[in-house]
């Protein structure tokens, strides 16, 4: 993979089944990613693209029934899937946080977030109660909510947007090297969302954490991400720079997503949906998955029989699609 | 020839709380004096963040709350005074598609029974094999073919945008004049939005149905409503309305403005270079509690004196309607960034 | 039994099965447990049904020397009883009484439950209000002594007004849950959009709400006709509703009291009988009653 910056995360043909009681399911097939020290990089999926399951194996916390059947993690050089419980404890939130889908609910309802704020610091480490709180000050200061409020309340206490803020805060409380945001903003209000990746960008530029954002929606990528990458059925389809997605993809879905996406400022007469609905998991063909909702399959311009493997077909620019050249703009 | 629905200083006030301590019931004002007119066959975008009350007002349109002050006129007549016949025809000409496809079916039901109920209760059928021929025509009208493979189903067999077409085929099952849609794309993967939202606009050009489209989204509001108007709520009131495009290409409220910067773009160089427009706090007012004089004050970069004593009236100003004192002193909108 | 059957084919309107969907006694046949319940369901039913024709009551008293409490032989598989009488002729023709009384009792209990429950949780406002209060008092009040005035005061002299007077006191706590269940469902969405186009009450509650309550009430039915048998035995050994003697509460009653079956001898097996028989009846409506749910799951059905 391409190595202009240090890569601090590696995931190497990841695959991640679930047994189901009548069948088998892959969420994840053979993806492998790099992430780079002190970028942004941006996963776009939808639903059953296999990102929230990538997400979770690079963590290893894929729950039952499913498993990591394949593949390799690796932090900084050593493989994270291999990692003994202390030292998955050590890693996770010290070293690679996650904020999960709808965040919000992930608070202990009954207990202040003063005392979430000191368990969390609590259960992965010994440090002294009024340095994690002054942190937990600072955190929150960041993030525009006022420390005395928010640290002496409940979370029903508090709104969507204050919560999602405050889990931001607490993620960031151990000094993480990487953050996986996944879908951090779906909840949240279009001004509150703004203003919430506007933080991100700022944490971001300002404590050089490396983040990973995990979402469906490709529209608020442009503006932070540095790189994307696209999912579609479990496989990693493109990734490149985020100009290279959005103003020359090279894989149908993505100009697809791109097409499809309507915005303030575009004619939209110009807007077209994908055709068809989302793969089934269950049932997926044998060559390309993408190609029964694929505009150049349809028109006849690709056999699309072959699976279709990550190529480099520019510089930091990989696609899975043969006919990466008639993917026009 | 009345409007096909005005909503006439419509207001919603919910009691809440009380109970033992006593701290007195609360009052949320979750409408508090809505006006608003339907043509036949328009379609007309409600915009407001969670809390603004655009669900309510939808809720209000079906019949589903009661309004505590104002009217809804259906065709020129109050619908809570409606009986027998009458009330049965508005009951038919008004429906809802819901937000959550999953939720607005009962589960435990097979579509065929879902969606052949109504059909079969209005007589619009007469047994069971013509209600499931009809529905059939149905189903392909919305795109779901061959309609055969998804009578039988469960809900929880079919996709979430199989399942959004299917609410939308049982609410144009009664030959509806308005359907009100409640964020009917939002649970749905952002690609088959646009199919979604191009069905709907089939049906409202083809039938003359008028669609109430009610979002956060303010870009699938824009594409649906293109050629419609659009009216934006703040908590309780309606605070810009008029004619989609020219409300989009001269916003006069900040909090339009403000909206209008934060939804993203999907192009990196412009939204790169998008500015932001600066809001004092991102809390919206609590309903029980709003501020006196403009509700928007507290967050408004603009606000003057006059703001934060006297509510400004929806009035006209550059060819729509605006609620706000400085609507014509505050900067003009730009689009297009400055490189 | 049959209306679960009847429940089934009512809600299924007669669809045509498609592939890969098990119906509601696949679903049963899977669970293990479910199944060996309705195998002893099933078996008890036939025995009920057909047992008495096929053997004959055995009424003569018979108190010859050693005819009186047998040990289990060839010619009498239970026994005999302390007149000499058959003792599995005596279980089989109970066993009618028995069935039919716990099923009665359940379809009383429940319609009265459904009624207040449901009055209440559609009605809402004054309604619920006195509807519940009436409710919590009866909750309240213990049923067992209530039940035992009754039956004093009451004759009974079949196993109908036997039924009535055991669901007169056991339908509250049903009754409250109904209501919870009534109103969790009235909020929903599908409920919502019933009512927008003006489907109409009846058809709200009776195919909307129902299939979604339909295994929880199935399981209850099932759950009071284990208790009605329980509550019937009890006042029986109690000597407080003396109509039958093939009833197995009073084989109980008799076999305690006029046998000395406790303290040992063959009059055990006189004891027995019945004691085994509640036993597995009882172990049979919990066992098929386990199955309830899930075969009443959609969802479930279908993978």
């Amino acid at each position: 993979m391409d190595n202009t910056k240090e890569p601090i995360m590696q995931a190497r043909n990841v695959t991640v089944d679930f047994r189901l009681p009548s069948r088998m399911l892959r969420a994840v097939d053979d993806v492998s990613l790099d992430v780079q020290r002190g970028e942004i990089l941006g996963v776009v999926g939808e639903s059953g693209s296999g990102k929230s399951t990538l997400a979770s194996a690079m963590l290893n916390v894929v729950s039952v029934p499913g498993r990591i059947s394949a593949g390799q993690v690796l932090f900084k050089g050593q493989n994270v899937l291999t990692f003994s419980e202390e030292d998955l404890r050590d890693f996770r939130w010290r070293e690679v946080a996650m904020v999960f889908q709808a965040a919000q609910n992930s608070l202990n309802p009954v207990l202040k977030i003063r005392e979430q704020f000191l368990d969390t610091a609590s259960a992965h480490g010994n440090r002294p109660k009024d340095q994690v709180l002054s942190k937990a000050r600072e955190l929150l200061r960041y993030v525009r909510l006022e420390p005395d409020q928010v640290l002496d309340s409940y979370p029903h206490q508090l709104s969507g947007g204050m919560k999602q803020r405050t889990i931001m805060a607490l993620s960031l409380l151990l000094d993480p090297e990487i953050l996986i945001l996944d879908e951090p903003t779906t909840a949240l209000d279009v001004i509150t969302q703004a203003y919430v990746m506007n933080i991100m960008r700022k944490a971001h530029d300002d404590l050089g954490i490396t983040m990973v954002f995990l979402t469906h929606d490709v529209c608020i990528m442009a503006k932070i991400a540095d790189r994307i990458a696209v999912m579609y059925a479990g496989q990693m389809v493109e990734l490149g720079s985020v100009d290279d997605i959005f103003y020359r993809p090279f894989h149908a879905y993505t100009r697809g997503l791109i097409n499809a996406a309507p915005s303030l400022t575009d004619d939209v007469r110009l807007r077209r949906a994908i055709p068809g609905s989302p793969p089934d998991l269950t049932d997926l063909p044998a060559g390309c998955r993408f190609a029964p909702r694929c505009r150049i399959y349809a028109e006849g311009g690709c056999p699309g029989d072959e699976k279709g493997e990550l190529m480099e077909v520019e510089r930091g620019h990989y696609t899975a699609c043969y006919q990466w050249k008639k993917v026009g703009r | 020839m009345p409007p096909l629905l005005e909503l006439d200083h419509l207001e919603m006030v919910f009691r809440g709380g009380g109970g033992l301590l006593r701290r007195g019931a609360r009052r949320v004002g979750a409408v508090a004096g809505v006006s608003l007119q339907l043509e036949q066959g328009e379609i007309l975008a409600v915009v407001g963040e969670s809390g603004c009350g655009k669900t309510t007002v939808g809720k209000m349109i079906t019949g589903l709350y009661k309004p505590t002050g104002g009217r809804i006129l259906y065709k020129g007549a109050d619908i809570h005074t409606l009986k027998g016949e009458a009330f049965a025809t508005y009951r038919k000409g008004v429906q809802m598609v819901h937000q959550d496809s999953y939720a607005a079916l009962n589960p435990a039901r097979t579509i065929f029974q879902s969606l052949g109920d109504p059909i079969l209760h209005y007589r619009l059928a007469r047994n069971p094999g013509q209600a499931r021929e009809r529905l059939a025509e149905l189903l392909t009208l919305v795109g779901l073919a061959p309609p055969q493979q998804f009578l039988d189903k469960y809900p929880h067999q079919l996709s979430g945008g199989q399942r959004q077409r299917l609410l939308l085929a049982r609410a144009l099952s009664l030959h509806p004049d308005l359907i009100v849609a409640d964020e009917p794309v939002s649970m749905v993967d952002v690609s088959l939005r646009i199919s979604l939202l191009d069905l709907m606009g089939e049906m409202n050009r083809r039938f003359n149905i008028a669609f109430i489209y009610i979002t956060h989204d303010l870009a699938t509001a824009r594409y649906i409503a293109s050629h419609g108007r659009i009216a934006v709520m703040y908590p309780g009131k309606v605070v810009e309305t008029g004619n989609l495009s020219q409300v989009m290409a001269t916003p006069r409220h900040p909090y339009l403005q403000a909206l209008l910067a934060a939804v993203p773009i999907p192009d990196p160089r412009v939204a790169r270079h998008m500015r932001e427009l600066p809001l004092k706090s991102l809390e919206m007012p609590d309903p029980a509690n709003p501020p006196p004089g403009c509700r928007f004050h507290p967050r408004c970069p603009f606000a003057e004196t006059v703001c934060e004593h006297d509510e400004p009236p929806l009035r006209a100003s550059d060819g729509h309607l605006v609620a706000c004192h400085l609507a014509e002193r505050i900067p003009r909108w730009e689009w297009a960034p400055q490189s | 039994m049959s209306a679960i059957q009847s429940f089934t084919a009512w809600f299924g309107g007669g669809r045509r099965l498609q592939p890969g969907r098990r119906s509601f006694f696949g679903m049963i046949v899977r669970n293990h447990r479910a199944f060996l319940g309705l195998i002893i369901l099933v078996a008890f039913l036939f025995v009920a049904l057909a047992g008495p024709s096929l053997i004959t009551l055995d009424t003569k008293p018979n108190y010859m020397p050693g005819a009186r409490l047998q040990a289990p032989s060839l010619a009498h598989p239970f026994g005999t009883d302390y007149a000499g009488r058959d003792t599995m002729a005596q279980f089989v023709h109970g066993a009618a009484g028995v069935i039919l009384l716990s099923f009665a009792t359940a379809v009383f209990t429940l319609l009265i439950a459904f009624v207040m429950g449901g009055a209440a949780g559609v009605a809402g406002g004054s309604l619920d209000a006195v509807l519940m209060f009436i409710t919590d008092i009866i909750l309240t009040v213990p049923s067992f002594p209530i039940m035992m005035v009754l039956s004093m005061i009451v004759t009974i002299s079949d196993p109908l007004s036997f039924a009535l007077v055991l669901s007169i006191w056991s339908w509250a706590g049903l009754a409250r849950a109904i209501r919870a269940q009534i109103l969790s469902l009235k909020r929903r969405d599908f409920v919502e959009a019933a009512h927008i186009m003006g489907l109409g009450l009846p058809h709200i509650v009776f195919k909307e709400m129902l299939p979604n309550m339909a295994s929880y009430v199935a399981y209850h039915f099932i759950m009071i006709m284990r208790n009605a048998v329980t509550a019937s035995v009890g006042l029986m050994v109690l000597g407080l509703v003396p109509f039958s003697t093939t009833h197995w509460g009073m084989m109980l009653q008799l076999a305690m009291g006029s046998t000395g079956a406790m303290y040992g001898s063959t009059a055990i097996y006189y004891f027995l009988t019945p004691v085994i028989g509640i036993m597995l009846f009882q172990m049979g409506c919990l066992f098929f009653a386990s199955g309830m749910e899930e075969a009443f799951n959609p969802r479930l059905r279908t993978q």
